[in-house]
Order: structure tokens, then sequence, then C-alpha cells
């Protein structure tokens, strides 16, 4: 959409900040892990929710050379089921954003351009769709269409899109009314042409950032309505599956005598959410130095 | 003898807000502009000249109300509440917009800009419009580095001199120039007029300027229209209209003019123009003008003086000046 250069030139310019050189660490690393995790896990098969044969002699193994992260009450190697569940982590972040966050542009900005009734009409549903908690969507989808991973992410797609409508909508409330569009609007220049090349092209900077930046809420959301079990099926490798698993199997044990279940997984989810934030804050003050912050961290 | 712009009794307008009354800009307009001359439209904010531009270019919004006829080449353009400008916006009649600052995309090099144009105008693709930019940013004065530039590494009178570059690169036949000195510094005005007026007798383009600064369209055009209250009141060879004006609206322009090194009284106009909502049958210059008579509750007619092809609308013209 824009030239390569000019992001180029954004990211060159920001990896000067020590919060970005740690965000964008931290978001490689992670998805690096989730394209080799496979080849990585030292039990695959037991990542993927198999219990293995010799399952009865190594339940609740504390943290040790042979499972680095210790194994669950099933006897399946936590840290291969962790390290698996990153890409569940990241196909669930990035496609429920990505989904919403075209559904969304489209809609906000036709409620922008094409005025009157069109514009009331989209800005009700935008609304209607902003009031929705993601988890009621969830309940009523795993009611009636089963689990999977498309709960998930329709469940989220279906309440997130509206924010990049209404986001769109008022960035391309005020690029509508600049002269070139106005001018090329009055001389007759289709819409299918004035909104990619002259409105989408002028928002598409703010709403990138929006949508690096929800890639933690994202996955929090999605690890949310796993962990209430209305989303993947019990087993799959997805960090609110392990801590799921861990609350029903085991109770309030789970952090009293094995707290490996829950620290493990929790500390991925807070780690990962954190990377996508130290991303997207140097680049929201890039895009508004309004928003910089005055005082300062250790980074 | 080609004529350019025709325009016959037109009469625009826009619906106000309640949508009850109509205000109407241009009350009436008849204008002849022929092929190859540089016209100059001047007036008072509101008067309705914008409104002209516009129409002339083809820009005007769907929700305005047309009467009378406006020919373009022989075209017709605007019969009544019809308008037809295919064939004629952007193909023989361009725009130079007003303010270069949001008339530029910001997202776009200079480069695309002319491309876009250009392919809708003229089917080029991307390596020959880069060719013609690259020549017709050297007619406005800028070098080839601007290409690559995105609007706001540009200046002001840089952003000015691209979009007459745009304007002029599609070959249109007219050039509509909408006070394409309003939001520039005072020393670039002179300058930037005169490679406009330089660009259009190059190209031999008719050049339809719209400005409310008497001094520097006297110096650059052939013709002067003076607008008032959406009349043309006075219409004439620019040597004539500012040596011998024959309407007092267009002599009391004239002496309120502050000229640098000569002192002199500034005569500055009293009162208001006319409310446009109002059907108004008399000469719409009544209330202001110090020569009114018995006569003026009369609207007078666009009267050829004795001049040759000068026009005023006033019935004591020849007491004037």
């Amino acid at each position: 959409m824009l030239l390569p250069t000019y992001y180029s030139r954004i990211i060159y310019r920001n990896l000067k900040k020590t919060r970005f050189k740690i965000g964008v660490g931290i978001s490689t690393i992670i998805v690096v892990l989730a394209i080799i995790a496979p080849l990585i896990a030292p039990y695959p098969d037991e990542g993927y929710g198999y219990i293995p044969a010799d399952a009865g002699e190594r339940k609740l193994v504390p943290p040790s050379i042979e499972h680095i992260f210790g194994t669950d009450a099933l006897g399946r190697d936590l840290f291969s089921r962790v390290i698996i569940g990153t890409r569940t982590a990241v196909i669930q972040a990035v496609s429920v954003i990505f989904i919403s966050l075209i559904i969304g542009m489209l809609i906000g900005v036709c409620a922008a351009y094409f005025k009157g009734i069109i514009e009331i009409t989209l800005n009700y549903f935008i609304e209607l769709f902003m009031a929705i908690p993601s988890i009621v969507i969830a309940l009523f989808l795993r009611l009636t269409i089963g689990q999977g991973l498309h709960v998930v992410i329709a469940s989220l797609v279906i309440t997130w899109w509206a924010w990049y409508a209404r986001i769109s909508y008022v960035y391309a409330k005020s690029v509508v009314e600049l002269e070139y569009v106005v001018l090329a609007k009055l001389s007759g220049l289709s819409a299918l042409k004035i909104i990619p090349r002259h409105v989408i092209r002028n928002i598409f900077q703010a709403l990138t950032v929006q949508a690096i930046s929800d890639l933690g809420s994202a996955l929090l959301e999605a690890s949310a309505i796993n962990f209430m079990g209305l989303g993947l099926p019990s087993g799959f490798p997805e960090w609110g599956v392990i801590l799921y698993e861990a609350i029903t199997e085991r109770g309030i044990e789970a952090f009293l005598r094995s707290p490996w279940l829950v620290v493990f997984p929790g500390i991925l989810i807070l780690v990962t959410t954190l990377g996508f934030s130290l991303v997207a804050d140097p680049l929201r003050e890039d895009l508004d130095p309004r928003l910089r912050r005055r005082w300062k961290l250790w980074f | 003898m080609v004529l350019a712009i025709r325009a016959e009794n037109l009469k625009i307008g826009y619906l106000d807000e309640e949508e009850e009354q109509v205000v109407w800009a241009t009350r009436g307009v008849d204008l002849n502009v022929e092929e190859g001359e540089s016209f100059c439209l001047v007036g008072e904010s509101g008067c309705g000249k914008s409104t002209l531009a516009s129409a002339i270019a083809g820009i005007l919004p769907p929700h305005a109300l047309t009467m009378g006829k406006l020919y373009i080449f022989d075209q017709l353009v605007i019969d009544d509440s019809k308008r037809n400008y295919n064939g004629i916006r952007g193909k023989i009649v361009g725009l130079i917009p007003q303010n270069p600052g949001t008339s530029l995309n910001p997202f776009l090099t200079i480069e695309d800009h002319f491309y876009y144009v250009l392919k809708d105008s003229k089917n080029m693709n991307k390596s020959e419009s880069r060719k013609i930019a690259h020549e017709y940013l050297l007619k406005v004065g800028l070098n080839k580095d601007v290409l690559e530039k995105y609007p706001h590494e540009l200046s002001g009178g840089m952003q000015q001199r691209v979009l007459i570059a745009i304007a002029l690169a599609s070959n249109v036949k007219i050039v509509v120039a909408d006070e394409p000195t309003s939001s520039i510094d005072a020393n670039l005005r002179a300058q930037i007029l005169n490679l406009v007026n330089s660009l259009v007798k190059e190209f031999k383009v008719t050049l339809f300027i719209v400005t409310h600064d008497l001094a520097s369209a006297g110096k650059i055009c052939d013709k002067i229209a003076v607008m008032y209250a959406g009349r043309i009141v006075e219409m004439g060879p620019t040597s004539i209209i500012t040596n011998k004006p024959r309407h007092p609206y267009t002599k009391m322009l004239f002496e309120s003019i502050p000229i640098l090194g000569w002192k002199r009284a500034l005569n500055p106009l009293p009162g208001e123009p006319p409310n446009v909502i109002e059907e108004i049958t008399w000469c719409s210059f009544r209330e202001r003008c110090p020569l009114k008579i018995e006569i003026c509750n009369k609207e007078p007619p666009l009267m050829l003086t004795d001049e040759n092809l000068h026009f005023t609308r006033c019935w004591r013209f020849k007491e004037v000046s």
C-alpha cells in the first residue's frame, strides 16, 4: 500500500529507542518460535495433545533436564505444549486483528465517505457491535457450533471490527473533507478509485499502529475465551487451554503443589503481550508526538 | 475568433439549510471568453466568482441548482438543470485549485500525482507520464528531484507550481485558476501569476482566472470582468477598465487599492452588498452608489459603451469617470 522505503525509514528511526528494540526482539523470537515450534519441541506429539504410553509413570514431574517445564497431570511434556502453543497464539492474534482490520476499515471508510443514511446506519451498526462483549458471543457460538479455532476467531472478530471501524471513521471523516478528495469526487472519479487511492492511503498508517498495539490484547482475550473452555477443545496446544486444564484437573493445588503448570504459560502470555505493546508504543508516539511520555522507566 | 466560454443568463444557486429558499450565487451571467485570451474575474467575497469558476471547471456540487446555458467550445455543458461535462472536464478544461496545501495527497509522490491525472485523462502508463511530468516541471521552473518528493517536502510556492504543471500537463485548452495566489506570500504572487500567464501564452491556452486582487489582475490579463452580487457589472479590455472605468463600483474599487509610493487618501466603499436570497429587480449597487437617481430603481442591462467591446451595467455610465 505504501512505499517500502517509507516503512523501513520509520523502523530505522525507532530502532534507536531501547523499548522498540526490546519489543522487536521479543516479537521476533515469538514469531520464529511459532514457525519452528515442531522442530525444537522435544516431544512434538505430546505437544499436540497425545497422551504418551508411559504417562502413568511421569505425571506432574517438576521441571528437570528431561522435561524443562515439567509435565502436566496427564503426563505430557509441558515445554512441548507451551512451545507449540506459541503457534496457536500467533495465529489467533494475527488472524483476529487482520480480519477485523479489513472489515472495520472498509465499513468505517464507507461510513465516512458516503454521507447521509449510509453513514447513520453504519454508525449504529458499529455502536451495536461495540456494545456486545466477546465472551458472550463465544458462549453463544460454543453452544451452537461447538468448539474450535474458528469459534475463537469468529467471536473476537465480531466484536473487534467495530473498534477499527470507529477509528477509521474518525480519521476518514477528516480526510474526506480535504480538497483533493472533494475535487476528485466533484470531477466524477468513482468511489472505487477515490477510497483506496486517497482515503485508505491516508488513514492506513494510524490503523496499522493501532492494529499492532492490539495484537497483545487480542491474544489476552483469546486466551481468556480458551481459559473458560469456550473456544479450543481440551488438549489443544494453547496457553489458555493449558491453564484451563491445570485449574480444572487440579483446582487450587495447581498453584500450591505444581506451580509450573500455571507459571510457564502465564509468563509466556505476559511476555508476548508485552513484546507486542513495546513495538506499538514507539510507533504510536511517532504518529502522534503528543502521546509521548514525560517520565522514563529504565528503558 | 472562436469562443472558448460562452454563458447565457447563467444562474447558479444553492438551497439553504432548511431547503426552502434558493440562494443564488450568480444571478444571470452573460460572458464571452475568446480562445487564447486571459480573462480575469474580480469581485468581493461572496459575489459568486468562485461558483462561476467551478461551473466552468465542471466541479459544481451535485446539489447546486443551475439555470441558463453555458457553452464550452460550442458544446452545451449546462442546459438549465441538465449538466453534462463528459469529454470536457479534465480534457478541455483544467483547474488550478485554490489551496495547494490541501489539494495534494500527502501520501502520494509528485510523480504519482501526475500519473493518476494522466492515466485518467490520456491513458498513459507510468514511464510516459514520468516523461511528461519531467517536461512540465522544467517549464514551471522545478527540477527533476521533485518527482520523487512528497508534497510536504515542498514549499507553498513549489506546491502551487506543481499544481500548475499538473493542470497544463493534460493538454487542456482552458485553464481555470480559482484564486491561485490567495494562500501564498505577497512577494511570490506576482511571480506565480507571471508564470501562469507566460505558460498560458506559450501553450496557447485560454486562462480564466478568479481573484480579488485588482492590481495584479490588471498586470497580466487581457480582459477583466468585475462581478458584483452575482452579476457582471463591467467587462472590457484591461487598459480601458483600469484607466476609464464606467461603473461606479469599479471606480471605487480602484480608489480603495493602496499603491506603493503614491500618497493619497483611500476611499473605502461604504455599505454592504445586497442580500442574495431576495429577488433583486433594481440596480444591485443602488444602496452604495453615490450617483443613484430615479432610474436606478430599474435593473440596468449590460450595455455597450462607446469604446469597443466594453460593457457596463450602469444607467449613468457617461457620468462616471
